[in-house]
């Protein structure tokens, strides 16, 4: 049986279409210092795999590209 | 689009950082763009210090062809509820959002107008017709706070079940003992919701003989929820009426009615014997809050020995 070595879903997923270069709300608002922004793209992106699911990044995103995937036994 | 979008987007964000006036983001509360117009809206709240310019602002966010953008204004009516200014521009655009398609506008626009106490008995009463039941329970809350007795009766007739409730618990919260006569027929009321609400606010106005007998009818109502208001209510009902059937109560099946029974039982002082021999047989309920209640009421009441 083959086993996925890799996690590759993050608690916040970044919409890179919709997300705008050059803000960053989302990483101003994040408590956990988990969102940061691209050096490349200049783009926000999750670089730390811990989150508390309080949603101040999706809230205060203006263009709706941040989604918390909030797990079902936290719904 | 997209470029431009996110460039006005970028000149909003770093214009934030210099305490703007209303007036400077006057421009990007009209863009084209309905994003650009909800980070405005957003940075508006945030930002500026404006409040007699910016609250009209917020009000008109109400009237937005954009669903998203009102709902920012909505959420921001009440997010801002202390610093918004009622001046003669943001209760027009309020009262113009009140005849708007969405309800969710609808019963922020009269929310608001009742909240900032621009509202009067004739309008918060004209939203009584609205055909969504939401928008017609906020008009009850701005009834209430007016003291407008004549349309909250109409209101206690409404068909949706929601809005009777409101009635309810909102003449319930305003402890008005003229409200009572209108609670003694919501507790009347064929759903469990209305009538458990109309008893527990009795709890509140006071609860007249008529109200009271048909509270110690409600003791035997098949729903607990309506037994336990029922004995809640019987604690601002005259003593005489209420200690035996409370005492019956405290045998009811359901702990939250015995609960309820006891606690009331706690605020009358009958010189009824049944009474202390109920509350000494509660404090052995299976229930530990129903025991130290019992305890705590029989505390009021004078020992055998003192009689």
């Amino acid at each position: 049986m083959a086993h996925v070595s890799t996690r590759v879903d993050v608690p916040v997923t970044i919409d890179q279409d919709k997300c705008i270069s050059g803000c960053t709300l989302c990483v101003d608002m994040c408590p956990l210092d988990s969102l940061s922004i691209h050096a490349e793209s200049g783009k926000a992106h999750m670089h730390v795999d811990e989150c508390w699911y309080c949603g101040p990044c999706a809230a205060r995103c203006p263009t709706d590209a941040v989604t918390v995937n909030i797990p079902l036994l936290l719904r | 689009m997209t470029d431009t979008r996110s460039a006005r987007i970028l000149t909003l964000l770093a214009l934030a950082d210099e305490a703007p006036e209303a007036d400077e983001l006057a421009e990007f509360l009209t863009d084209p763009e309905p994003d650009v117009r909800r980070t405005a809206l957003t940075v508006l709240s945030e930002a500026t210090e404006d409040w007699a310019n910016g609250s009209t602002q917020v009000a008109a966010a109400l009237l937005d062809p954009d669903a998203s953008v009102r709902r920012t204004g909505i959420e921001l009516l009440a997010e801002l509820r202390e610093v918004l200014v009622a001046g003669e521009e943001f209760t027009a655009a309020l009262r113009c959002a009140g005849q708007h398609v969405d309800p969710a506008v609808r019963t922020a626009a009269i929310g608001t107008l009742w909240r900032h106490h621009r509202a009067t008995a004739l309008e918060a009463a004209d939203y009584l017709g609205d055909p969504e039941p939401a928008v017609r329970a906020e008009a009850v809350l701005a009834l209430v706070s007016l003291r407008a007795a004549g349309p909250l009766e109409r209101a206690a007739a409404d068909p949706a079940a929601e809005v009777r409730a409101a009635v309810a618990r909102e003449l319930g919260s305003s402890a008005d003992p003229h409200g009572a006569s209108t609670l003694t027929a919501l507790a009347n009321d064929e759903q469990t919701t209305v009538a458990a609400a109309a008893f527990t606010a009795l709890a509140e106005t006071g609860c007249p003989p008529p109200a009271a007998a048909l509270a110690t009818e409600a003791l035997r109502h098949r729903d607990w929820p309506v037994r336990e208001a029922a004995a809640k209510a019987l604690a601002a009902a005259p003593a005489e009426l209420a200690a035996t059937p409370l005492t019956v109560a405290t045998g009811d099946e359901n702990l939250d009615v015995r609960k309820a029974a006891v606690r009331s039982l706690g605020h009358l002082a009958p010189d009824h014997l049944d009474v202390t021999a109920a509350l000494r047989t509660a404090t052995d309920d299976p229930d530990a809050d129903v025991r130290a209640y019992a305890r705590q009421a029989l505390l009021r009441y004078p020992q055998p020995t003192e009689r």
